[in-house]
């Protein structure tokens, strides 16, 4: 081997090895400034996730809720109108309404359906397309009989609507309030209704938003109480120009704020057994004048037989009225204001109320006691006021179970309206279906509502879970809800629901859910003074449910008068029991399910 | 020929020299511990032992600068004529690198020593430098190694060398390992937790619900991450923060806000003590959670402590406190964890040892960041936890009655978006940036109006509307704090970050609409309308029981008589009067009186709670307020007299004060006489109209507007 061969190898190995030196070392410290960066990237405390460590426990779903699915064929069904003609002119009346209400008009069995509306801007002409609608229910599909019926209202500004057989006369007739004088449509019994409300005495001309009717006073015909909102007064306060004269920003203009008006006094109506009624609201200490009226309920709520009154009021104090005429020797009807002392003077601006027996007040079966839910405005989590003689003594109260249940924290965020307690999918547990749609603007479109999904909250026995997002595209959906009402309009034995939106389409939610178990709907065969408030209690192997006939509610509207019991995977009820109002029991044994007619 | 004698130094003996330096031996000693105390700085968890870690790196740095300058300097005049080799190529960049790291070492200790806090780059520098030292060094001495052990065999001096050269490191390093280890372990601690102690009472009442059952803090949401009580050192000295030279400014700051009064304010106080006299002092731990929780969390919300205070509560909402929290849960009421921080050596000393406690959070900062820097303080959900409240059942033995919430008004109005670029949140508009801050923790990434470098800090002061007591308790920098709080009431305050979406102008409005022309001896009609313009959550909001927001509207002839006032402040009383001297009652209908916005809660027997006492609310009356953006409307009646001389002048002003004068009466009676200071009425906004007098009245009309 020659040297100067070596050399040039040897100068070649450690050429290679300065080379490798600073490569080794250029790279080295080009990684290790990488990946002290990248370290330090991540112990950086203001680039981590700030939600990381924040929670909201009592909004957690659940996952192995059942598979509740609902499907909207309101139009493939013939249900096919808009609600609010025009566009929207930025004032109370239009946000608020309207509803919806299920009524058999034409006895065949099966639930008509009637949509309130109002005619456009108030003052103005009224627009066509603006009337209520009726539908009626042939075999699960509807037809629009508004006409022929006579019940469009377009010159009424239309609230709600209640379906009952006033005059005794067998056919359902229906009452709609309005922002502007009632209506009493008195069903002539062949299709068609008469507007009898001035001649009856009950066309207040209030804005009137809830209704309910019952046998207040025991005498054998059916009473209304009708819930008054605010003293309206729209015009001649140039209220465009003042949302703006302050600021120069956009403002909500105050005749959008219930708060900015005064309060109306409730209607009491007695029945005189001839077709009209006599107002006895002031006169009983029921009229409520420091409160913004919206749904009221007549439950016979302490159980003595003596249907009670229950006001829910926006933005002022809701009201529970107990019928004291039991504790008279005479029986004159009489009433006490026993809100605060029941605890139950909710404050807030509540809505859509709801009534049935859900358990006592610890968690346990349901205890006899009527339980309300109330639905409330945003930033308000909706309650649920369970009734109890709690502390013994006969003392009676309410407990709050909202937040134990899991519906508090949910309802923050949105405008709760029209809800409905019913068994959505037959497991003997009642659910909870809600309509929620903000009355706040969009922030880009001043003249739209800013849209919510509803609720359906799926009752796993000590919780409620909203399922509505798993439950189908009819319902996993946003929009400006109000009223909800249930019924089973195709007779396959479930819970189907409709709900009006403001300023759209009514949609029509059938009950598509697919369980094994058997439902039982129960109709009272009995004139309508004894049937609503009646207490109803079915008894299953797995327990008890306790229900009052015409007491669930919702906002602005009615429940068809059926009640659909779920039995589970049990072929039959072991007991099905009736307490009349005005009195007596009927009790039934051994109920297959299926559907009966309970008769007094 | 020997080298020896020929004067010339060999490359053999060269190499024997180097690895039987002492000077070498010295150097690499202090090499390599500097490399371990800093590779343990930066990779083991915080302890003692960690911190005592940085005090040694530290001086063992200082330590090394001498040594290292003589040693590098032979070293390289040594083999500065050898041909270059891979070895000697690394020496260099060795050489190279130990300086920058030296030179680094010394900037970050002297920022540490004398700064407000070290430098990001310097501190990259430092620790890539240190860890290239460490590999390069290992590096450069096997190399030196195995460069000659093929001849080691042969050369018995050489092995003897190196083994000693390393017997001797490995000695010094076991021996500095033991001494930290030691001293870590001997180290006195000053424990931040405590169990409960023997007695420790639990709220009866509160037993009966499953969510409180055992909690040592309920009634209230609030908990340690443990269970265990935190001593109340740990959560106060908040001043410490101040005075070491570091957050200054932030402490300036707070030390006159509502949070840092949120405990020892009077009124709270004295509704504090009427709730323990009510019922049991363990009750009062749901205040707790929020206004107190030194006290509550110190255990000091029970029956052996007569003021159910713990030491440092005057300082409320303290800075550990508050920077603590370490989880939220949306539903409020207190329901956050709170994590202590871990202390550093000597936070709690004073004189040198707290120099050397301040030098190690600087030169150290990753667990006084981890513990203050959480980046859930950023969230509304974090000032949700208490700006959100409820009573519940365990508490009014009645029902869960609703309280304040701000946190889901704002979350529900037109403030709140998902565009990060439009939506402000709590501390956007309460918490407002101070630019050119001295703050060592100015700057902040991630969020959307800020930048790591943008030089601000956001206003500690949490300018709200509570104007009085900052003055009442003469807190430090209270005529700062109320100047401010007065400005933001009346809309004066401009915030340059969020000025784009936040507007100028008053935080909310009156408006009058008036005829513009009325008849002498008739009845005439004005409307007042409040908007709520810029507040993110209700207008008003808070404890709406002792606030008061009202119209004050006043009607004025051309001679100046007074026609008719509504909702003045009587001057001997200082109660609020509807009209005509009658004093105002919460709940009132609202045709008798002013537009007042207020409410007031009632006991499970409809009787009204004038004194706070929540622990009985079971529901309310009387309440108006407004959302955000939404206007509220009242009509004011009077009659205009037949020898009026017109024009009449209408002005309305939208007013408010902290509290109700009946409810301070009724808690703190001598609060004002005492402190010498009369709660002001400051005014949001006003408005007037004037309304001419003839025969005719005309048609209803807008109103100008504001003034």
């Amino acid at each position: 081997m020659s040297r100067g061969a070596g050399e040039r190898r040897g100068s070649t190995k450690r050429e290679r090895r300065l080379r490798a030196s600073v490569a080794g070392t250029v790279f080295g410290l080009v990684g290790l400034t990488a990946a002290a960066l990248w370290v330090s990237a991540r112990q950086d405390t203001d680039l981590g996730d700030p939600n990381a460590n924040v929670t909201s426990r009592e909004r957690e779903a659940v996952a192995d809720a059942p598979p509740i699915r609902f499907s909207d064929v309101a139009a493939e069904r013939g249900v096919i109108m808009r609600h609010g003609p025009g566009e929207r002119g930025r004032t109370l009346p239009e946000d608020t309404g309207s509803g919806l209400a299920w009524g058999d008009i034409d006895g065949d069995g099966d639930f008509d359906l009637y949509v309130v509306n109002f005619p456009g801007r108030l003052g103005a002409e009224p627009v066509p397309e603006g009337s209520n609608r009726l539908f009626r229910n042939d075999g699960g599909r509807f037809a629009d009989v508004t006409e022929e019926a006579g019940v469009g209202d377009l010159d009424g500004f239309g609230m709600g609507a209640f379906f009952a057989d006033y005059d005794a006369d067998g056919d359902v007739d229906l009452y709609v309030t309005n922002l502007g004088p009632n209506r009493l449509f008195r069903n002539d019994g062949d299709g068609r209704f008469d507007q009898v409300a001035a001649a009856a005495g009950v066309d207040d001309p209030a804005w009137s938003t809830g209704a309910a009717w019952g046998d207040v006073d025991r005498d054998g015909d059916l009473d209304l109480y009708v819930a008054n909102y605010v003293d309206y007064q729209e015009g001649g306060f140039g209220a465009d120009q003042l949302s703006t004269s302050s600021g120069g920003e956009a403002t909500i203009p105050f005749t959008l704020n219930p708060n900015a008006f005064d309060p109306v006094s409730n209607r009491l109506y007695l029945n005189r057994g001839d077709g009209t009624f006599e107002e006895v609201a002031a006169a009983l200490g029921v009229d409520d004048p420091q409160g913004r009226g919206f749904a009221v309920t007549m439950c016979d709520l302490d159980g003595d037989g003596w249907l009670d009154l229950y006001v829910n009021n926006d933005v002022s104090t809701n009201r529970l009225f107990r019928n004291v005429a039991g504790d008279r020797e005479d029986g004159t009807l009489a009433f006490q204001d026993l809100s605060t002392l029941t605890g139950i003077a909710d404050p807030r601006g509540s809505m859509g109320l709801s009534v049935a027996d859900l358990g006592d007040q610890s968690g346990g079966p349901p205890d006899g006691w009527p339980d309300l839910f109330i639905t409330h405005w945003v930033a308000q989590e909706n309650a649920f006021y369970f009734g109890a003689g709690r502390t013994g003594a006969g003392a009676w109260e309410y407990r709050d179970r909202t937040r134990d249940l899991g519906l508090g924290e949910i309802s923050t965020d949105v405008v709760g309206w029209g809800s409905v307690l019913a068994d959505l999918d037959l497991d003997g547990r009642l659910d909870l279906a809600v309509a929620n749609g903000s009355t706040l603007e969009m922030p880009d479109d001043p003249k739209s509502l800013q849209a919510e999904p509803p609720f359906l909250l799926w009752n796993d026995g000590s919780r409620f879970h909203d399922v509505a997002s798993k439950a189908g595209p009819g319902v996993d959906r946003a929009i400006v809800g109000r009223g909800l009402a249930a019924a089973d309009f195709d007779s396959d034995g479930d819970v189907d629901l409709a709900i009006s939106v403001n300023r759209g389409a009514p949609i029509l939610l059938r009950n598509e859910t697919e369980t094994g178990n058997r439902s039982l709907v129960v109709t009272l065969d009995a004139p309508a003074s004894r049937a609503f408030g009646a207490r109803v209690e079915l008894v299953t192997r797995s327990g008890s449910q306790i229900r009052w006939w015409g007491a669930d509610v919702g906002f602005l509207g009615s429940h068809a008068a059926e009640m659909i019991f779920g039995l589970g995977t049990a072929t039959a009820a072991e007991s099905l029991s009736v307490s009349w109002i005005g009195g007596g029991e009927t009790r039934l044994e051994g109920v297959p399910a299926g559907a009966v007619r309970v008769r007094p | 020929m020997d080298s020896s004698t020929s004067g010339v130094i060999s490359d053999r003996e060269r190499a024997l020299r180097g690895w039987r330096s002492r000077l070498a031996m010295l150097v690499v000693v202090l090499l390599a511990a500097l490399a371990i105390t800093g590779l343990w700085m930066y990779f083991a968890p915080f302890s003692i032992m960690s911190q005592l870690q940085v005090l040694l790196h530290t001086a063992l740095g200082l330590a090394l600068v001498v040594p290292y300058a003589i040693y590098a300097f032979k070293h390289l005049k040594g083999w500065w004529s050898q041909r270059l080799t891979a070895e000697k190529l690394l020496g260099y960049v060795l050489v190279v690198i130990v300086a920058t790291s030296i030179v680094s070492g010394l900037v970050l200790t002297t920022q540490a020593a004398f700064a407000l806090r070290i430098g990001d780059l310097w501190d990259l520098v430092h620790l890539v430098g240190g860890i290239a030292v460490a590999v390069l060094l290992v590096l450069h001495l096997t190399m030196a190694y195995l460069r000659r052990r093929p001849r080691a065999t042969s050369w018995p001096e050489f092995s003897g060398s190196v083994r000693r050269f390393s017997a001797v490191n490995a000695i010094a390093l076991g021996a500095l390992a033991a001494v930290v280890a030691v001293a870590a372990g001997l180290w006195p601690t000053r424990p931040t937790t405590m169990p409960l102690p023997e007695g420790y009472t639990l709220p009866e009442y509160s037993q009966n619900f499953e969510e409180y059952r055992g909690s040592p803090f309920a009634p209230s949401y609030a908990r340690t991450s443990d269970g265990t009580l935190i001593d109340p050192s740990v959560l106060s000295g908040s001043e410490s923060c101040g005075t070491s030279g570091c957050h200054e400014q932030i402490l300036d700051e707070w030390e006159p806000s509502a949070h840092r009064f949120a405990a020892m304010n009077p009124p709270f106080q004295a509704v504090q003590r009427n709730f323990a006299a009510d019922r049991e002092p363990a009750e009062t731990r749901y205040c707790g959670g929020c206004h107190d929780p030194i006290s509550l969390f110190a255990g000091a919300k029970d029956l052996g402590s007569l003021d159910l205070s713990a030491p440092g509560m005057q300082e409320g909402v303290s800075c550990a406190a508050c920077h603590s929290i370490s989880e939220v849960d949306q539903r409020g009421n207190a329901d956050y964890v709170i994590t202590p921080p871990q202390e550093y050596l000597w936070t709690a000393a004073e004189g040198p040892r707290k120099t050397v406690s301040d030098f190690l959070i600087r030169a150290y900062p990753r667990q006084h960041l981890a513990d203050y820097d959480r980046n859930i303080l950023r969230t509304p959900e974090f000032c949700g936890t208490c700006h959100k409240q409820f009573i519940p059942e365990a508490l009014n033995r009645f029902g869960m009655a609703p309280g304040q919430n701000q946190y889901d008004e704002w979350r529900q109005s037109h403030w709140h978006s998902d565009d990060a670029s439009t939506d402000l949140s709590c501390r956007d508009c309460h918490m407002r940036l101070v630019m050119d801050s001295s703050d060592p923790g100015h700057g902040e990434g991630g969020d959307e109006r800020r930048a790591p470098d943008d030089g601000a800090h956001r206003h500690h002061g949490t300018i709200a509307t509570n104007m009085l007591m900052p003055e009442v308790l003469k807190l430090p920098h209270w005529e700062s704090q109320v100047a401010l709080t007065v400005e933001w009431i009346q809309g004066q305050t401009i915030i340059p970050e969020i000025a784009d979406v936040w507007p100028e102008g008053p935080v909310a409005t009156v408006d009058l609409l008036a005829p513009s022309s009325a008849v002498p001896g008739n009845e005439i009609e004005v409307r007042a309308i409040v908007t709520n313009r810029k507040a993110g959550h209700n207008f008003t909001t808070g404890p709406l029981d002792f606030m008061q927001s009202w119209v004050h509207l006043r009607g004025v002839d051309a001679d100046g008589l007074l026609l008719a006032e509504f909702g003045a402040i009587d001057p001997d009383t200082r109660y609020l009067l509807d009209s005509d001297g009658k004093p105002h009652e919460i709940g009132n209908p609202r045709d008798e009186g002013t537009l007042v916005l207020e409410g007031i809660p009632l006991d499970e027997f409809g009787s009204k709670l004038l004194k706070h006492e929540l622990w009985r609310k079971a529901g309310g009356v009387g309440q108006r307020v407004i959302f955000p953006r939404y206007s509220d409307s009242q009509i004011f009646r009077f009659e205009i007299p037949v020898d009026a001389k017109g024009p009449i002048t209408i002005s309305a002003d939208l007013n408010y004060r902290r509290y109700r004068q009946d409810f301070l009466e009724l808690v703190v009676p001598d609060m004002e006489a005492e402190s010498g200071v009369i709660q002001r009425v400051v005014t949001h906004h006003s408005s007037s109209k004037t309304i001419a007098l003839d025969a005719q009245a005309a048609t209803v009309t807008p109103g100008p507007g504001a003034r």
